[in-house]
Protein backbone atom coordinates (compact mmCIF):
# COMPACT_ATOMS: atom_id res chain seq x y z
CA UNK A 1 0.00 0.00 0.00
CA UNK A 2 1.47 3.48 -0.76
CA UNK A 3 1.21 6.25 1.01
CA UNK A 4 -1.09 7.75 -1.27
CA UNK A 5 -3.56 5.08 -0.77
CA UNK A 6 -2.84 5.44 3.17
CA UNK A 7 -4.34 9.44 3.34
CA UNK A 8 -7.17 8.45 1.61
CA UNK A 9 -7.70 5.09 4.03
CA UNK A 10 -7.73 6.93 6.78
CA UNK A 11 -9.53 10.13 4.93
CA UNK A 12 -12.27 7.77 4.44
CA UNK A 13 -12.15 5.97 7.88
CA UNK A 14 -12.24 9.55 9.40
CA UNK A 15 -15.16 10.52 7.27
CA UNK A 16 -17.02 7.50 8.34
CA UNK A 17 -16.62 8.55 12.23
CA UNK A 18 -18.14 11.65 11.50
CA UNK A 19 -20.77 10.28 9.70
CA UNK A 20 -21.79 8.12 12.15
CA UNK A 21 -21.76 10.89 14.71
CA UNK A 22 -24.04 12.82 12.99
CA UNK A 23 -26.48 10.31 12.47
CA UNK A 24 -27.49 10.33 16.25
CA UNK A 25 -28.25 14.00 16.52
CA UNK A 26 -30.22 13.82 13.15
CA UNK A 27 -32.04 10.42 14.21
CA UNK A 28 -33.19 11.91 17.66
CA UNK A 29 -34.58 14.86 16.09
CA UNK A 30 -36.25 12.95 13.55
CA UNK A 31 -37.90 10.68 16.42
CA UNK A 32 -38.68 12.81 19.10
CA UNK A 33 -39.33 16.18 16.75
CA UNK A 34 -37.62 17.99 19.49
CA UNK A 35 -35.82 20.69 17.95
CA UNK A 36 -36.11 22.98 21.00
CA UNK A 37 -32.28 22.80 22.19
CA UNK A 38 -31.59 24.49 18.55
CA UNK A 39 -31.34 27.88 16.92
CA UNK A 40 -32.67 29.19 13.24
CA UNK A 41 -30.30 31.50 12.96
CA UNK A 42 -27.64 29.15 13.68
CA UNK A 43 -28.83 26.43 11.42
CA UNK A 44 -29.57 28.69 8.03
CA UNK A 45 -25.87 29.80 9.28
CA UNK A 46 -24.72 26.78 9.28
CA UNK A 47 -26.47 25.98 6.01
CA UNK A 48 -25.08 29.14 4.38
CA UNK A 49 -21.35 28.30 5.15
CA UNK A 50 -21.49 24.82 3.99
CA UNK A 51 -22.98 26.41 -0.08
CA UNK A 52 -20.21 28.50 0.21
CA UNK A 53 -17.70 26.23 1.36
CA UNK A 54 -18.44 24.44 -1.84
CA UNK A 55 -16.92 27.03 -4.16
CA UNK A 56 -13.84 25.77 -2.07
CA UNK A 57 -14.14 21.89 -2.15
CA UNK A 58 -14.39 21.87 -5.72
CA UNK A 59 -11.19 23.46 -6.19
CA UNK A 60 -9.64 19.92 -4.43
CA UNK A 61 -9.25 16.91 -5.79
CA UNK A 62 -12.57 14.49 -5.54
CA UNK A 63 -11.90 12.58 -2.61
CA UNK A 64 -12.85 12.25 1.43
CA UNK A 65 -13.58 16.29 1.19
CA UNK A 66 -16.06 16.11 -1.35
CA UNK A 67 -18.18 12.91 0.56
CA UNK A 68 -17.58 14.19 4.19
CA UNK A 69 -18.70 17.91 2.29
CA UNK A 70 -21.86 16.22 0.86
CA UNK A 71 -23.08 14.69 3.81
CA UNK A 72 -22.99 17.69 6.03
CA UNK A 73 -24.80 19.34 3.51
CA UNK A 74 -27.09 17.15 3.20
CA UNK A 75 -27.97 16.85 6.98
CA UNK A 76 -27.82 20.86 7.11
CA UNK A 77 -30.69 20.88 5.04
CA UNK A 78 -32.65 17.83 6.85
CA UNK A 79 -32.03 19.80 9.90
CA UNK A 80 -33.82 22.97 8.56
CA UNK A 81 -36.55 20.92 6.69
CA UNK A 82 -37.12 19.37 10.28
CA UNK A 83 -36.69 22.24 12.06
CA UNK A 84 -39.33 24.76 9.78
CA UNK A 85 -41.60 21.45 10.36
CA UNK A 86 -41.57 20.50 13.75
CA UNK A 87 -40.84 24.10 15.26
CA UNK A 88 -43.68 26.07 16.54
CA UNK A 89 -42.89 29.43 15.77
CA UNK A 90 -42.81 28.61 11.97
CA UNK A 91 -46.51 28.44 11.07
CA UNK A 92 -46.59 28.60 7.01
CA UNK A 93 -44.37 25.19 7.35
CA UNK A 94 -46.64 23.75 11.08
CA UNK A 95 -49.92 24.63 8.70
CA UNK A 96 -48.35 22.12 6.53
CA UNK A 97 -47.59 19.52 8.43
CA UNK A 98 -51.01 20.32 10.76
CA UNK A 99 -52.99 18.48 7.62
CA UNK A 100 -51.46 15.02 8.41
CA UNK A 101 -52.03 15.81 11.85
CA UNK A 102 -55.65 16.56 11.57
CA UNK A 103 -55.63 13.38 9.31
CA UNK A 104 -54.03 11.31 12.49
CA UNK A 105 -56.81 12.63 14.96
CA UNK A 106 -59.52 11.84 12.99
CA UNK A 107 -58.13 8.74 12.50
CA UNK A 108 -57.52 8.18 16.28
CA UNK A 109 -61.32 9.67 16.83
CA UNK A 110 -62.66 6.77 14.43
CA UNK A 111 -60.80 4.20 16.17
CA UNK A 112 -62.11 5.26 19.67
CA UNK A 113 -65.98 5.39 17.71
CA UNK A 114 -65.48 1.85 17.22
CA UNK A 115 -64.04 0.46 20.27
CA UNK A 116 -66.92 2.54 21.76
CA UNK A 117 -69.72 1.09 19.60
CA UNK A 118 -67.92 -2.52 20.03
CA UNK A 119 -68.69 -1.90 24.32
CA UNK A 120 -71.87 -0.07 23.83
CA UNK A 121 -72.97 -3.89 21.81
CA UNK A 122 -71.15 -6.02 24.18
CA UNK A 123 -72.88 -4.42 27.13
CA UNK A 124 -76.44 -4.01 25.29
CA UNK A 125 -75.57 -8.13 24.77
CA UNK A 126 -75.36 -8.53 28.68
CA UNK A 127 -78.40 -6.51 29.63
CA UNK A 128 -80.20 -8.30 26.90
CA UNK A 129 -79.14 -11.55 28.45
CA UNK A 130 -80.13 -10.41 32.06
CA UNK A 131 -83.52 -8.52 31.10
CA UNK A 132 -84.42 -12.87 29.52
CA UNK A 133 -83.01 -14.03 32.36
CA UNK A 134 -85.32 -12.07 34.65
CA UNK A 135 -88.19 -12.51 32.12
CA UNK A 136 -87.24 -16.58 32.99
CA UNK A 137 -87.38 -15.97 36.13
CA UNK A 138 -90.82 -14.29 36.66
CA UNK A 139 -92.40 -16.56 33.88
CA UNK B 1 -9.85 38.35 -8.45
CA UNK B 2 -9.28 35.08 -10.43
CA UNK B 3 -11.50 31.93 -10.02
CA UNK B 4 -8.45 30.32 -7.16
CA UNK B 5 -8.11 33.32 -5.28
CA UNK B 6 -12.64 33.42 -4.99
CA UNK B 7 -11.93 30.04 -4.36
CA UNK B 8 -9.95 30.59 -1.27
CA UNK B 9 -12.09 33.59 -0.54
CA UNK B 10 -15.12 31.33 -0.12
CA UNK B 11 -13.42 28.95 1.73
CA UNK B 12 -11.98 31.38 4.34
CA UNK B 13 -15.37 33.02 4.79
CA UNK B 14 -16.99 29.80 5.49
CA UNK B 15 -14.60 28.75 7.76
CA UNK B 16 -15.09 31.75 9.53
CA UNK B 17 -18.89 31.16 9.94
CA UNK B 18 -18.33 27.34 10.87
CA UNK B 19 -15.64 28.72 13.63
CA UNK B 20 -18.52 31.85 14.66
CA UNK B 21 -21.26 29.03 14.87
CA UNK B 22 -18.96 26.23 17.15
CA UNK B 23 -17.87 29.05 19.52
CA UNK B 24 -21.13 30.00 21.19
CA UNK B 25 -20.99 25.66 22.17
CA UNK B 26 -17.32 25.87 23.58
CA UNK B 27 -18.05 29.14 25.42
CA UNK B 28 -21.24 27.86 26.73
CA UNK B 29 -19.44 24.14 28.01
CA UNK B 30 -16.23 26.56 29.99
CA UNK B 31 -18.79 28.49 31.99
CA UNK B 32 -21.55 26.46 32.65
CA UNK B 33 -18.98 23.96 33.53
CA UNK B 34 -22.05 21.38 32.62
CA UNK B 35 -21.22 18.91 29.79
CA UNK B 36 -23.70 16.21 30.86
CA UNK B 37 -25.38 16.32 27.72
CA UNK B 38 -21.62 14.81 25.60
CA UNK B 39 -20.62 11.39 25.57
CA UNK B 40 -17.03 10.48 26.09
CA UNK B 41 -17.15 8.13 23.52
CA UNK B 42 -18.41 10.52 21.20
CA UNK B 43 -15.79 13.13 22.07
CA UNK B 44 -13.29 10.22 22.08
CA UNK B 45 -14.26 9.21 18.64
CA UNK B 46 -14.33 12.94 17.04
CA UNK B 47 -10.47 13.24 18.42
CA UNK B 48 -9.81 10.06 16.83
CA UNK B 49 -11.82 11.06 13.65
CA UNK B 50 -9.63 14.40 13.67
CA UNK B 51 -6.44 12.76 14.18
CA UNK B 52 -6.58 10.19 11.22
CA UNK B 53 -8.31 12.88 8.75
CA UNK B 54 -5.17 14.82 9.13
CA UNK B 55 -2.90 12.25 7.50
CA UNK B 56 -5.63 12.84 4.93
CA UNK B 57 -5.30 16.55 4.74
CA UNK B 58 -1.62 16.58 4.58
CA UNK B 59 -2.02 15.59 0.56
CA UNK B 60 -4.43 18.52 0.02
CA UNK B 61 -2.49 22.24 -0.43
CA UNK B 62 -2.29 24.12 2.41
CA UNK B 63 -5.86 26.05 2.65
CA UNK B 64 -9.04 26.75 4.81
CA UNK B 65 -9.49 23.13 4.54
CA UNK B 66 -6.24 23.22 7.35
CA UNK B 67 -7.73 26.30 9.02
CA UNK B 68 -11.15 24.68 10.14
CA UNK B 69 -9.73 21.00 10.79
CA UNK B 70 -7.39 22.71 13.26
CA UNK B 71 -10.31 24.38 14.91
CA UNK B 72 -11.92 21.30 14.95
CA UNK B 73 -9.37 19.38 16.47
CA UNK B 74 -8.50 22.08 19.10
CA UNK B 75 -12.06 22.54 20.07
CA UNK B 76 -12.40 18.84 20.20
CA UNK B 77 -9.30 18.05 22.45
CA UNK B 78 -10.34 21.28 24.48
CA UNK B 79 -14.15 19.27 24.89
CA UNK B 80 -12.10 16.24 25.95
CA UNK B 81 -10.25 18.16 28.27
CA UNK B 82 -13.42 19.90 29.49
CA UNK B 83 -15.35 16.34 30.02
CA UNK B 84 -12.48 14.90 32.21
CA UNK B 85 -12.42 17.84 34.37
CA UNK B 86 -15.87 18.48 35.18
CA UNK B 87 -17.33 14.84 34.23
CA UNK B 88 -14.86 13.07 35.51
CA UNK B 89 -13.87 14.69 38.95
CA UNK B 90 -10.27 16.02 37.48
CA UNK B 91 -10.90 19.11 38.70
CA UNK B 92 -11.54 17.79 42.27
CA UNK B 93 -8.30 15.29 41.81
CA UNK B 94 -6.12 18.26 40.93
CA UNK B 95 -7.64 20.39 44.05
CA UNK B 96 -9.24 23.55 41.73
CA UNK B 97 -13.35 22.70 43.16
CA UNK B 98 -14.18 21.35 46.32
CA UNK B 99 -17.39 19.97 45.29
CA UNK B 100 -18.98 19.46 42.32
CA UNK B 101 -22.23 19.78 43.20
CA UNK B 102 -23.64 23.31 42.55
CA UNK B 103 -22.86 25.51 45.64
CA UNK B 104 -18.95 23.93 45.07
CA UNK B 105 -16.28 26.02 46.25
CA UNK B 106 -13.78 27.20 43.14
CA UNK B 107 -10.36 27.45 45.18
CA UNK B 108 -8.05 30.14 43.98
Amino acid sequence: MTFGQLQLLAGSFSSLIFVSSNFPMLWKVMKTRDVKSYSLGQIILRNLGNLVYWIYIASLPVGPAWYLQGFFTCSGLVLLVCYLKFDAKCYPFRFANAKSNYLSHYMEFLKAGDRISKLVRRLGARNLQVFHAHESRYD
Amino acid sequence: MDVHAFQLFAGSFSCGIFIFSNLPMLLKAFRTRDLKSYSLVQILLGNLGNCLYWIYLISLPIGPIWLINGFFTLSSLLMLVGYLYYERGWAVHFGRIDNLRPGGRVRA
